[in-house]
């Protein structure tokens, strides 16, 4: 199954603009993360969980899905393939795993947020910030960027068979 | 002589293979240990002991 070169390009249109913007919500998040850890004013820490519960909800998780079925798409119409590459097989992995984290850490963030509306001073102060989940997001975002970008050379041992089969029955 | 015509993992995926294997030893060693601290939400419940509030007459 390939794309035309019409509808491939509308497809990483579409594919760059999710995956990005999930880099920039996260970015955003990460924002909101530090001013809960680090602010003294009660309206500001009450302000930023609400903000995270709903940016991870409302942005975060919707564009992170719509970036992997993308990713899904892209991969299976171009001749990239989704298991013959190392660098779309890691970026699967990679993709897959950010998914399964953020969705298990999106409870705890409702959670929390919900505290921090009913909680006094001390106890908002005592929430502290979200910082460990949303850095090790983005480092994971960074790195399947680069693998998008420089798309590294390397077959899987089923894209290395895959190819001879197709160079075996090719007429030479 | 190795075969040219032999498969062969590229080294850039042995070198993240062995990256990511080490990421996941230390993040487990932290979980084990609890050097990391507590996991979920109860790390950020740990409020200090609420003061005594005195009521002014």
């Amino acid at each position: 199954m390939t794309m035309t070169p019409q509808f491939r390009k509308f497809a990483l249109t579409v594919h760059l603009t999710f995956s990005v913007g999930w880099i920039g919500a996260v970015a955003a998040y990460l924002a909101l993360g530090v001013a809960a850890m680090t602010s003294q004013e009660t309206q500001t820490v009450r302000a930023a969980w609400l903000a995270m519960a709903l940016t991870g909800w409302y942005v975060i998780v919707p564009l992170s899905l719509a970036s992997l079925l993308t990713g899904l798409v892209m991969s299976l119409g171009t001749k990239w393939g989704l298991f013959q590459h190392y660098w779309t097989l890691i970026t699967l992995v990679l993709t897959s795993f950010a998914i399964v984290v953020l969705l298990l850490h999106m409870p705890t963030v409702s959670f929390l947020a919900d505290v921090a509306q009913e909680a006094n001073g001390a106890e908002l102060r005592g929430l502290g910030g979200d910082l460990l989940h949303p850095a090790l997001g983005l480092l994971v975002l960074l790195v399947i960027q680069v693998l998008n970008v420089y798309k590294p050379r390397g077959l899987t041992r089923y894209g290395w068979r895959k190819q001879n089969e197709q160079r075996m029955l090719s007429p030479s | 002589m190795p075969d040219p015509h032999a498969y062969r993992t590229p080294h850039w995926v042995k070198m993240f293979g062995i990256i990511v294997l080490a990421l996941i030893l230390l993040i487990g060693i932290l979980m084990i240990t609890g050097i990391g601290g507590e996991h979920g939400p109860g790390r950020h419940l740990r409020t200090p002991t609420p003061t005594l509030e005195v009521q002014q007459p």
